[in-house]
């Protein structure tokens, strides 16, 4: 009986030996054929006509300027438990879009192919926002293209914040400063409207995501490279404080959602629904008024507060990003492709007609037009001729937004060198330790996470 | 009748070839059973050992693309065991067994025994009892969200009113977070495992009842002496049926808590999960599997001797 099981466990063993090593190497460029193919994922389904409409558009564009080039929609959409099949088995398509928090993951597990010469070749290297370009670099080379960026503000519902009668003789919402004023106002809020003053998510890496700018602003610094370790450094007062600022929400101020276990669908779906007055935000997130139906009158943003070292925030948005292994007429074909469809640098007047469209159809569609995104090309003519066109189809008035789009003391920042996601995740933790333990003592909880981020992650790094 | 001679195969040229002509033998003698079973061997083959042998040889690798790029030993091993999370998850794990015999183990079979035992309406209490297993996860989902969303909107908070009680966190109590999951998770799996018992209660010879009853038995000796025994291997069966599944729980805690609130309700699998998916780290990952899988084959081999004891 053992020797037929040795020996089925040895068949087993070599099958599948062999399948792994035969597997090596099977990623080959395509596009043999005399047209150059290439897929482009994200390609907008049938709830969103408009956009279905738009694409194909660009398609009957791209075949008459380039016949030699053929375009293969592809539907798949970047998703956490997809990505990695999809990638493994060589079934990404060949452009396809990221969030900008997950390119630097990507890059390391060379999910993604390198593109430096080729962006070189047309020029765009120059002309790409180099905190943008940061996101999407290693090493000196480039893997991707942001698609878009903004950087987070502070979101308020304008209903909610009147019925507080926190609104100035405009009705524009009474942005708070500083954090000790938006833990005051979360509380005014929650005593007058019987609601959350504010949402703060603590899962799914976001309440770690938001935490940073609360962290940057009292003069956290995460990482510092100390004679070739990276090392990690937030085992600090200043640390510290920012989390007694989490904590004061929840047992001094008392203002946020009786849930405290909050995901970024569960945060969007609070706000929209009123049921939570501020959070921070890309500031005008589609999904808020198209999925969870809020109306655009009760949407302000704000700059962020400030703490003792000033006021910081970070980008979100999305990258294009391309399939390992293409060829390099694949790139350019994929440069042309974004060129058809308004997203590359040169602002020649196709391109500002294509940019026309995608804003008209945007605002038709009900999106929020009017706030000035972060630029992904900053050559000077391409940012006004951008500006120009937003403007055009401006649809929210503008007072509500004003403040955010003033504010020149906001300093952005990029996001931590290493181990980004897996900093998130341990300050998600932290987060949900002050907020369901009212004795906590944040200074403990961040030593305890400043000593496990070193151990888990920092000590194993081996580049 | 001239009785057939039989010609003795002789063994000089030696015994591989002999090993080969009985398996040769054996093959053709049992060719339509080897056809019946082939597809099953198949799919058995791709579907499980060969992800299983293939997991355990690449977990000694550094992985890029999920391909082997180099050998580590046991390097992979040595990093989840030395995360300060396993621990942690390699406790709640146990934990989630633990409070699942307790919570859950009972239950189905103390409902089997009673419906059996009916009379009236047996047809209505076996779907009400079944009933959870085909509601859509979805909505399984929003009905324990709601149940369990601590303040004053929560339904068992609102219960807890009725009766005088102060509002409990529910979930985010790390203390009760695991046996809440468990409970969700008893009250979707029940009618599947009450349906196996009844089944077996259904299958014992109703003379042995009739002949009890004669003899003056009361219902719990009944119990005890015939009904029992009748059920001891499918509890044994069920039992580490149940051990296995629940120290693999992931998708609960994941759309439940997230494996908070502070990582109190994060099991192997969840960090497994979190490993291959959101941090990109697939060999760490099949380490920690490999490591739950052997935890797994020794609780397997357990019950195997176990009842190998209790049949003697």
């Amino acid at each position: 009986m053992l020797k037929k099981i040795a020996m089925l466990l040895s068949i087993t063993i070599t099958l599948s030996i062999t399948g792994c090593m035969t597997n090596v190497n099977k990623e080959g460029a395509s596009g043999t054929d005399e047209k150059v193919t290439i897929s482009v994922g994200d390609w907008p389904t049938e709830n969103r006509p408009q956009w279905v409409e738009q694409y194909n558009t660009y398609l009957r564009n791209m075949e008459s300027k380039y016949p030699d080039i053929k375009v293969v929609p592809d539907e798949w959409a970047y998703d956490v438990n997809s990505f990695v099949p999809k990638a493994t088995s060589g079934q990404l398509p060949t452009l396809y879009e990221t969030f900008h928090t997950e390119t630097q993951k990507i890059i390391n597990a060379k999910y993604c192919a390198d593109i430096t010469d080729e962006l070189e070749k047309a020029g765009y290297l120059d002309k790409m926002n180099p905190m943008l370009k940061e996101l999407v670099t290693k090493n000196g080379r480039v893997y991707g293209i942001p698609k878009d960026a903004y950087i987070l503000g502070l979101t308020a519902n304008v209903a909610m914040f009147t019925e507080a009668g926190l609104v100035d003789e405009n009705g524009v919402p009474l942005f708070p400063k500083t954090y000790e004023e938006l833990g005051e106002y979360a509380s005014i809020i929650k005593k007058k409207t019987g609601k959350a003053g504010f949402i703060m998510p603590t899962m799914s890496n976001f309440g770690g995501w938001h935490f940073m700018s609360i962290a940057w602003s009292h003069g956290v610094t995460f990482m510092e490279q100390i004679d070739g370790k990276w090392t990690a450094t937030f085992n600090t007062s200043e640390a510290a404080s920012a989390l007694q600022f989490i904590k004061d929400l929840k047992w001094k101020y008392d203002a946020l959602p009786d849930n405290v276990l909050v995901d970024n669908p569960e945060m969007l779906k609070l706000f929209a629904s009123d049921q939570g007055a501020m959070y921070f935000s890309n500031p005008a997130d589609f999904k808020l008024f198209d999925t969870y139906g809020m109306k655009k009158e009760n949407f302000s943003v704000g700059p962020m507060p400030e703490g003792p070292l000033g006021r910081f925030t970070l980008t979100g948005g999305k990258t294009y990003m391309f399939k390992p292994g293409v060829a390099p007429e694949q790139i350019d074909a994929a440069l042309k492709w974004l060129e058809i469809t308004g997203e590359s640098p040169t602002p020649t007047a196709e391109l500002l007609a294509v940019l026309d469209e995608n804003y008209k159809t945007w605002a038709e569609e009900g999106q929020v037009v009017g706030i000035y995104p972060q630029n992904v090309w900053v050559n000077e003519e391409f940012v006004k001729a951008k500006a120009n066109v937003i403007d055009k189809y401006k649809n929210i008035d503008i007072k509500f937004a004003e403040q955010f789009m003033n504010a020149k003391d906001v300093r952005v920042k990029p996001e931590e060198p290493m181990n980004c996601q897996e900093l998130y995740k341990t300050l998600d933790a932290c987060i949900q330790a002050v907020l369901t333990d009212k004795n906590a003592d944040p200074a403990t909880v961040i030593n305890q996470a400043n000593s496990d981020f070193q151990k888990n992650y920092l000590d194993k790094i081996s580049e | 009748m001239k009785p057939t001679r039989r010609i003795a195969v002789k063994p000089a040229a030696g015994a591989p070839r002999e090993r080969t002509n009985r398996w040769l033998n054996a093959f053709t003698r049992n060719g339509k059973a080897w056809m019946i079973v082939l597809p099953s061997v198949l799919l058995f083959y791709f579907i499980m050992w060969r992800p299983i042998a293939e997991g355990v040889f690449l977990s000694f690798f550094k992985l890029e693309n999920y391909q082997a790029a180099g050998f580590v030993g046991f390097q992979n091993y040595r990093e989840v065991l030395s995360d300060t999370l396993f621990l942690g998850a390699l406790k709640n794990t146990f934990g989630y067994v633990f409070w699942s015999l307790l919570i859950s183990f009972l239950p189905p079979i103390i409902i089997a025994v009673a419906l059996n035992e009916m009379v009236h309406l047996k047809g209505l209490f076996k779907f009400s009892i079944y009933f959870p297993v085909i509601v859509p996860t979805v909505a399984a989902a929003l009905i324990w969200y709601f149940l369990y969303l601590p303040g004053d909107g929560g339904i068992l908070n609102m219960l807890r009113h009725s009766i005088g009680l102060k509002n409990s966190e529910w979930l985010q109590n790390p203390i009760l977070t695991i046996p809440l999951i468990i409970t969700s998770m008893t009250w979707r799996g029940c009618g599947t495992s009450m349906v196996l018992y009844l089944a077996a209660l259904q299958g014992v010879n109703q003379e042995l009842y009739e002949a009890s009853t004669i003899d003056g038995a009361g219902f719990f000796l009944k119990l005890r002496y015939i009904t029992f025994p009748h059920l001891s291997p499918i509890i044994l069966l069920l039992l580490v049926r149940q051990i296995v599944g629940i120290f693999q729980v992931m998708v609960e805690p994941m759309t439940m808590t997230g494996g908070g609130p502070n990582n109190a309700s994060l099991s192997l699998n969840l960090q497994g999960y979190n490993y291959a998916f959101v941090y990109f780290q697939p060999e760490r990952a099949l380490a920690l599997n490999v490591i739950t899988f052997v935890i797994l084959l020794g609780i397997t081999v357990f019950y195997f001797r176990l009842d190998k004891k209790l049949s003697i």
